[in-house]
C-alpha cells in the first residue's frame, strides 16, 4: 500500500478513503501491486484474489460516488488465514491433503465482511492444518518475519502476522487453537485477538482442535481489532458451538493481576523487563478517570497447561483429520491410478501422501490418547486438569479485572532454530491456558529488543469481557506511546 | 511412559496411516519425548474432578425442526462445486472402492 500510505491502521485508511484521497480500486490494485513486488521475500501469501477483491472495492466507489457513508470496515483491504473458506477460491490449510481444494460455500466470517464490502485480497500462508508455531510446517514454504527475513514470524497465522507486519494490507484474519494468532502477532510486532470461545462464528473455519478452536483479528492497533471484533462477532445457527453473552465490566477501579506463574524460569529477560516497566507505568496511570491498580495473584495449575492441551488438542485433531480419506476431495486417486484395490490401504496410501510430518504425529499422539486402554489416563485426565485449570481462572477473576502476561517465552526464533518438536511446543506455553478455558486474549506489541524484534504482553479477560481488554489495550499502547 | 510401551503400528493402523521405517524410528523418539513431558498430568490431583468436555458448558444446542431445513440453503451451483472435487463419479454419485464382498 505504499503509493499512498505507509501502513496504515484500519481507521487511517478509512478516513482517506472517505477523504477521497484516493479511491478504493486505486487501494486494492496498489495494494497486489506491492504484494506482487515485495512478497517473494516474505512469501505471507499462498494466493491472491485480484478478481474479488476488485468487485468489492467497485461496489465500495460506487457508494462513495453516491455520497454514501462508509462503514468503519468498507474498501479497507484484508488478508485471510487459508483455512477460512472463500467460495471459489483456494483453502489448502497449508496441506497438500488440500492444494487443489476450491471453497463450495463462504465462511460466515467472510459471508460478514463481503456484507460489509471488505475486499479479500489474497488467502495466507500457515502451518498445516494450523498445527505449528512458527509456519515451517506449510506444505508451501515457510513465512519470513518481516523484522528479520531470517527468523519465523510465528504460527500457525505466521502468513497472516507477517502480512500486517510487512504493511501490505491493514488487516487479517486467523484462526488460534492454542496461540496462533496471538503468537504470530507477537512476534511480528502487531496485534492480535483471540476471542472468548463461542463469539465468533467457525462456520467456514476448517476444524483443527473443535473444543479450542477461535477466529480472530491481526491488526496494527487495538482500537482496529476492537472494530473488526464488532464486526464478525454474533450467534450463527450454523455453528453449534457459537454463543453470545452480553457483560457490563464497569468499574470503580481496574485491578490487573500478575500471576506469578507467568514470569518464571524460561522466560526471555528483555520481555519480562519490558513488562516490569509496563507495570510500573500502568500503576501510576488511569483508565477513563478510573485508577488502575497491579495486584501479583497465582494461577497454580498453569504449569500443566501445555502437557494438558497436547493430549486433549491431538485427541480433537485425530477425530477431525480422520474426514481427509482421499473420496470425495482434496488428495485423491483415480480408480485406475491407485493400485490398492482394499479400501483400508487406500486410505492410507491418500492419508500419508497428503499429511506432513506434524500432522501425522499429531494424529497418531490423539489416536494413542484415545485409544482402548489409555483413554482414562491420558484423555480424561487432560479434561479434569482442564477443569482445574478453569477454576483458577474462575477464582483469580472474582479478585482481579484483567490479567497481564508474556505472550511468548521469547521474540522470533531463527528459521530451522527449533527442530525438535517439544521445543517447537514450549512457543505456546503462555497461550494455551486461554484456549483451554475459552477466555479472550490480546497480544499487544511492547516495544522491541536490543536486536529490533518484537516484545509482546497477553491480557487475558474473564468471558465474554473482550470489551475489557480493549480498554486495557489501549492503555497499554498508552503508556508506551 | 515411554513409546517404546505402545503398539506404534497399531496406533498407525487405528488413524490409517503408513509408517515407513524412518518415520516410524523418529516418530517413535519424538513421542517418548512428548509422552514423557505430558506424564508430569499423572502428578495433579483430581479426585473428584469432573472432566471439563465443553468449555461453555452448552449442551445439544439444535435448530428448529421443519421442513427443509439447512438444505434450503444449498445452492444448486454449490452442488455442482460438490461434484466436481469427487475423485470418481457416476452419475449423482461419488464413486468408491468396493468395501463388500461380491
Amino acid at each position: 500500500m505504499s503509493n499512498f500510505l505507509e501502513k496504515p491502521t484500519i481507521r487511517r485508511t478509512h478516513e482517506a478513503l472517505e477523504a477521497k484521497e484516493f479511491s478504493a480500486q486505486e487501494l486494492v490494485e496498489s495494494c497486489l501491486d506491492e504484494i506482487e513486488d515485495k512478497d517473494k521475500k516474505i512469501n505471507s501469501f499462498l494466493a491472491l484474489t485480484p478478481k474479488l477483491a476488485l468487485d468489492y472495492a467497485r461496489r465500495v466507489d460506487a457508494k462513495i460516488r453516491r455520497k454514501e457513508k462508509l462503514g468503519p470496515l468498507e474498501g479497507v483491504p484484508v488478508a485471510i488465514k487459508d483455512n477460512i473458506l472463500v467460495e471459489d477460491y483456494q483453502a489448502s490449510a497449508g496441506s497438500a491433503m488440500l492444494a487443489d481444494y476450491k471453497a463450495v460455500y463462504d465462511a460466515t466470517l467472510v459471508q460478514k465482511i463481503k456484507k460489509a464490502h471488505v475486499p479479500v485480497v489474497g488467502k495466507t500462508n500457515m502451518d498445516e492444518f494450523a498445527m505449528g508455531s512458527s509456519t515451517e510446517n506449510s506444505a508451501f514454504g515457510s513465512t519470513k518475519n518481516p523484522h528479520d527475513l531470517q527468523r519465523v514470524p510465528g504460527g500457525s497465522s505466521g502468513g497472516s502476522a507477517a502480512a500486517v507486519a510487512a504493511g501490505f494490507v491493514p488487516f487479517a484474519f486467523g484462526s488460534d487453537t492454542g496461540g496462533s494468532v496471538r503468537q504470530p502477532a507477537a512476534l511480528c510486532g502487531v496485534v492480535g485477538l483471540k476471542p472468548t470461545y463461542g463469539t465468533v462464528s467457525r462456520r467456514g473455519l476448517i476444524a483443527m482442535a473443535s473444543s479450542l478452536d477461535v477466529i480472530g483479528p491481526i491488526t496494527r492497533n487495538v482500537a482496529d481489532a476492537e472494530l473488526v471484533f464488532n464486526a464478525i462477532k454474533g450467534e450463527d445457527p450454523k455453528d453449534a458451538t457459537s454463543h453470545q453473552e452480553v457483560r457490563n465490566f464497569e468499574k470503580e477501579k481496574y485491578i490487573v493481576g500478575i500471576p506469578k506463574e507467568y514470569y518464571q524460569e524460561g522466560l526471555d529477560e528483555e520481555t519480562s523487563e519490558r513488562l516490569e516497566l509496563v507495570q510500573e507505568r500502568l500503576a501510576a496511570s488511569s483508565l477513563g478517570g478510573k485508577d488502575l491498580e497491579i495486584t501479583e495473584v497465582s494461577l497454580p495449575h498453569t504449569e500443566y497447561a501445555l502437557a494438558c492441551y497436547y493430549i486433549i488438542m491431538p485427541s480433537e485433531v485425530s477425530a477431525n483429520l480422520a474426514r481427509y480419506d482421499g473420496m470425495r476431495y482434496g488428495h485423491s486417486k483415480k480408480r485406475g491410478q491407485a493400485k490398492e484395490d482394499d479400501i483400508e490401504n487406500y486410505y492410507k496410501k491418500i492419508r500419508s501422501e497428503g499429511f506432513g510430518d506434524e500432522v501425522k504425529r499429531r494424529i497418531i499422539l490423539g489416536t494413542f490418547a484415545l485409544s482402548s486402554g489409555y483413554y482414562d489416563a491420558y484423555y480424561k485426565k487432560a479434561q479434569q486438569v482442564r477443569a482445574l485449570i478453569k477454576q483458577d481462572f474462575q477464582k483469580v477473576f472474582k479478585k482481579v479485572d484483567c490479567l497481564l502476561t508474556p505472550t511468548t517465552p521469547a521474540p522470533a526464533f531463527k528459521i530451522g532454530e527449533k527442530s525438535d518438536p517439544l521445543q517447537m511446543y514450549l512457543s505456546d506455553v503462555y497461550t494455551v491456558p486461554a484456549n483451554l478455558a475459552g477466555l479472550p486474549a490480546l497480544s499487544v506489541p511492547i516495544g522491541k529488543n536490543k536486536k529490533g524484534l518484537p516484545l509482546a504482553g497477553q491480557l487475558i479477560a474473564d468471558r465474554f469481557e473482550e470489551g475489557l481488554l480493549f480498554e486495557l489495550g489501549k492503555a497499554l499502547e498508552g503508556v508506551l506511546s | 511412559m515411554g513409546s517404546d510401551q505402545f503398539d506404534l503400528k497399531h496406533i498407525a493402523d487405528l488413524a490409517q496411516l503408513s509408517l515407513e521405517s524412518s518415520e516410524e524410528k523418529s516418530l517413535r523418539e519424538d513421542l517418548g519425548e512428548i509422552l514423557a513431558y505430558v506424564d508430569q498430568l499423572q502428578k495433579v490431583n483430581t479426585e473428584g474432578v469432573k472432566d471439563q468436555a465443553s468449555i461453555l458448558g452448552l449442551f445439544n444446542k439444535v435448530r428448529e425442526d421443519k421442513k427443509g431445513g439447512l438444505k434450503e440453503d444449498v445452492k444448486k451451483s454449490q452442488v455442482e462445486k460438490i461434484k466436481s472435487q469427487f475423485p470418481q463419479s457416476r452419475d449423482n454419485f461419488v464413486e468408491i472402492i468396493r468395501i463388500l464382498e461380491r
